[in-house]
């Protein structure tokens, strides 16, 4: 009943209405994250294939330089994570590595366990700092005792596949431009809980393709703290990470500023533990949203202003980020007050095909996703379609209402400045230095 | 009665006048023991001193080395001064006359007449220091407390035993050990110390290395972190004209805990550059300049020591004749601490299943010392006899304890009172059947017997069981 209604009310629907009732999937969605995505995924394949020659001339100079690359592991209450690390970092085809690993404070076991990775040799250095003083300051207590030439960041509750190393050091043999390489991240943990499983999905998009596209395009603007390789001249230009949250995307468009190349390596692979359940998923993204307020539009914002440094593609990754992120979140919330106010006759109608349109795009993405990485995913990971349908309501509701939140909270309140993720002293400092 | 004599060396004559006999220590034998008391040193000379009390202490005899020695001093009495610990007592040498030299002798009656005991004193020659150090150790009564002494190879002395020793490498910890291993001596816990593992020597050099390349050269800095800018490092990478400053945001650092915190100290080594927060401890030792980790050390327990009841009968009628010592090697006498453990684990065995019957035998032989004073060394051959009766009656699956010399614990398993009973009366007929035909001699020997169950108090059984066989 319900079906045959749809479906006529569907062949009902004019050129201008489908406009009107779908706007926000045809004029924005569809055209940017399932047309342009699809359209430069599947161009890379044949430039990639291209650059073989070149790709086997940039490793065997790696591997005749043989640089040293510092692997550096900031966190607090960490250890048990480390040694799953430590053990992936020892089967890594690229070997001139130490391994750096600085405890922030921890209050579990986690300097015990290190204190005895190091007395083993998995830790090359091991640093317990007694005293908190947040994310960016274990990074940089780290970067003061790496020796390297290059410095891999990556998360205690994270691994990497066995040449991740040496897949993510060769783009800086193919361009001296470059300065950071993001490497894709994917979830360990994917079939811990229903969250797990669909924010493996959403890795997929917004990672392995959605930062292949941006960096394609010129305007990747996050490496992502859980597998970042920088050049060591560079950091020591930049001094390190600033203050966080959000630190991540910081210094990658600061990265930016000095006119380095940002891009991401799609093959070089880091798993990674993500929250389980709906709850610390929520706090995560309250977390991770709030700085694109906090960063991008407050620290940030001359990127959009034409200064001496100005540079367009900069311009244009400070653009689509927060045209694609800030005012199409807001765009979302006045399509909700149209269909509510407008057609709330056909409320119901409205919902369902937009559902189903999502679903497609979702499904369309996962494939074009799964096409060009499936010979570095599990092969269990296939399964992972079968939850495609529910991919609308995580991505188009609760992450959406979380960012929101985030948005606003941030934006008026500040409350990115009471977060305890950075130690209280610390985040007294940021807010009344304003940074 | 007896008297105190001088002893002197051939360079020093002594100080004292002619009130007592002066001998020489190269006719230490020929001196009639049966009159002296004890010996005088009247030297302020350390090494003097120690001379004599050496030539005392390790001379053979028992009548000699065992008697007690006084220090004749002009000296305060120091506790220090290992001269004077050395020696039984100390007397001031201007205050000492014929009033103090006979309260000196009764005080030293005891050790006389313990050595009186002793089977021919001025006969025998005791060759091996062990025994020497026991006997010594059980003549004085006292409990033997060690010393912090830089003197000394291992950094604890006994500065009364030590004499007896020709050197001064630890054998004095060796010997101890000896003894009380043996159940002879019983130890109580003063300190411990570290030794060399090659030379035992105490004396180390505790050093903090690189633990990558082991460079002994290893600087500490302390980290800052700058709250505004986050960077951190180390505390020269502050410092601009005696002030701090940030190098990563150049701004000046001014309260700690406001602007600035420092989390950890780390240390950098100056060979290889590596950084680290726990150096490696590494020690040399300063006598064969060995190094070792402290792990390799070797730790030694430092204890005081006396005698107990079983190095008290040693101590007369020696080592090997020791009835339990013969045990020991024949049968695999148990501890008493082991001995308690089995006996927990029996009882809960028997609770737990409730399929078993075990016994306890005491048993006690009341004319033991009796015995060993009338055989003498040939008690040996009859303890060995009498332990092959032990063995015999015994099953392999029975254990077997001595709280002395002549109280033994058994536990037979598996073995119901009635069967336990039969085991008790076949020991207590071979036992005095040994002893009657071969020394017309009947001894007296009281046990008894107890099933093992929870109820069980060993302890106090022992009480009960002694009391009722001393009334």
């Amino acid at each position: 009943m319900f079906i045959d209604e749809l479906i006529g009310f569907i062949s009902g629907l004019s050129f201008w209405q489908i406009l009107a009732y779908f706007w926000p999937f045809f004029i924005v969605d569809m055209c940017r994250y399932v047309l342009l995505d699809t359209f430069l995924v599947i161009s890379y394949i044949p430039a990639w294939r291209r650059k073989a020659p070149l790709r086997m001339a940039a490793r065997k100079r790696l591997f005749t330089e043989r640089p040293l690359v510092s692997v550096i592991v900031p966190g607090k209450n960490e250890g048990r994570h480390l040694a799953k690390l430590t053990r992936s970092l020892s089967q890594q085809s690229y070997k001139n590595i130490e391994i750096i690993v600085v405890d922030d404070g921890s209050d579990d076991d986690t300097e015990s366990i290190c204190r005895k990775l190091e007395a083993v040799g998995e830790i090359t250095t091991f640093v317990s700092n007694r005293v908190r003083g947040g994310k960016a300051s274990a990074a940089n207590t780290a970067l003061n005792f790496a020796r390297g030439e290059y410095i891999l960041h990556i998360d205690a509750d994270s691994f990497l596949a066995s040449n991740s190393i040496e897949t993510i050091l060769i783009p800086f043999y193919l361009d001296d431009s470059i300065g950071v390489v993001g490497g894709d991240v994917r979830v360990a943990n994917v079939n811990q809980s229903l969250t797990t499983s669909l924010q493996a999905i959403e890795y997929m998009k917004t990672i392995s393709t959605g930062r292949t596209v941006l960096s394609m395009l010129g305007i990747l603007r996050i490496v992502a703290g859980a597998h970042g390789m920088f050049r060591r001249d560079v950091l020591d230009r930049l001094h390190g990470w600033d203050v966080g949250p959000g630190l991540d995307g910081d210094i990658t468009l600061k990265i930016r500023k000095l006119g380095y190349r940002v891009v991401h390596e799609p093959h070089a692979i880091c798993y990674t533990n993500v929250p389980v359940t709906p709850f610390k998923l929520a706090k995560q993204r309250y977390r991770w949203d709030r700085s694109l307020i906090r960063f991008r539009v407050r620290k940030h914002g001359d990127l959009l202003k034409p200064s001496a440094n100005f540079r367009f593609a900069n311009f244009i990754a400070s653009v689509d980020n927060l045209f694609f992120n800030l005012l199409l979140d807001v765009k979302w919330w006045i399509y909700m007050g149209q269909i509510f106010i407008f057609h709330a006759a056909m409320l119901e109608y409205i919902f369902v095909i937009n559902f189903i349109l999502y679903m497609l795009a979702n499904l369309l993405e996962f494939l074009v996703a799964w096409s060009l990485f499936s010979n570095t995913a599990r092969p269990q990971d296939k399964w992972l379609i079968l939850l495609i349908p529910l991919m609308p309501l995580y991505t188009g509701l609760f992450i959406r209402i979380v960012r929101t939140y985030g948005y606003l909270m941030e934006a008026l309140h500040r409350t990115s400045y009471s977060d305890q993720w950075n130690p209280w002293k610390v985040s007294k400092v940021a807010k009344r230095e304003r940074l | 009665m007896r008297q105190p004599v001088y002893l002197r060396t051939v360079q020093s004559l002594g100080r004292s006048s002619g009130e007592f006999d002066k001998i020489e220590i190269s006719q230490l034998k020929s001196v009639d023991m049966a009159s002296i008391a004890c010996w005088l040193i009247d030297e302020d000379e350390p090494e003097l001193v120690k001379t004599l009390v050496e030539a005392i202490r390790q001379h053979p005899c028992p009548s000699i080395y065992l008697r007690g020695v006084v220090l004749l001093t002009d000296k305060n009495i120091n506790t220090d001064d290992l001269s004077q610990q050395c020696v039984d007592t100390c007397s001031n040498l201007q205050l000492f006359d014929k009033t103090i030299a006979n309260e000196l002798c009764s005080s030293f009656s005891s050790i006389n007449e313990w050595i009186d005991k002793l089977p021919k004193a001025t006969e025998f020659s005791d060759i091996n220091i062990s025994f020497k150090v026991l006997r010594f150790l059980v003549s004085r009564k006292a409990e033997m407390l060690p010393v912090m002494s830089a003197q000394v190879y291992c950094g604890y002395d006994y500065p009364l035993i030590a004499p007896m020793l020709e050197t001064n490498d630890g054998t004095i910890l060796e010997i101890l050990d000896f003894l009380d291993e043996r159940a002879l001596l019983t130890p109580r816990f003063i300190t411990k110390t570290h030794l060399c593992n090659n030379c035992n020597s105490a004396f180390l050099n505790f050093k903090e290395v690189c633990p990558h390349c082991r460079a002994e050269e290893i600087k500490a800095a302390e980290l800052i972190h700058h709250f505004k800018c986050a960077y951190t490092g180390e505390f020269s990478d502050f410092t601009v004209n005696g002030k701090l400053q940030c190098p990563k945001c150049d701004m000046a650092l001014h309260h700690i805990g406001v602007d600035y915190d420092k989390p950890s100290v780390v240390f950098r080594c100056a060979q290889c550059e590596h950084s680290f927060q726990e150096p490696e401890i590494t020690s040399t030792c300063f006598s064969c300049r060995r190094s070792c980790k402290p792990e390799d050390q070797v730790s030694k327990t430092i204890n005081a020591y006396s005698a107990t009841a079983i190095g008290q009968n040693a101590a007369i009628f020696g080592l090997e004749s020791l009835f339990t010592n013969i045990l020991q090697n024949k049968l695999k006498l148990f501890s008493p601490e082991a001995f308690t453990d089995f006996l927990q684990i029996e009882t809960a065995r028997i609770a737990r299943y409730k399929i078993s019957n075990s016994s306890l035998l005491m048993m006690q032989f009341h004319d033991l010392e009796k015995l060993q004073i009338r055989l003498g060394r040939r008690a040996e051959e009859v303890f060995i006899e009498l332990s092959a009766i032990f063995k015999s009656t015994l099953r392999q699956s029975d254990v077997i304890s001595a709280r002395n010399e002549s109280i033994f614990f058994m536990v037979l398993t598996e073995t119901a009172l009635p069967e336990a009973q039969l085991v008790a009366q076949r020991l207590i007929d071979a036992i005095t059947a040994l002893f009657e035909s071969n020394l017309d001699y009947s001894p007296a020997i009281s046990t008894a017997l107890k099933q093992i169950n929870k109820e069980l108090q060993v302890e106090a059984l022992l009480e009960e069981f002694l009391e009722k066989n001393v009334h």
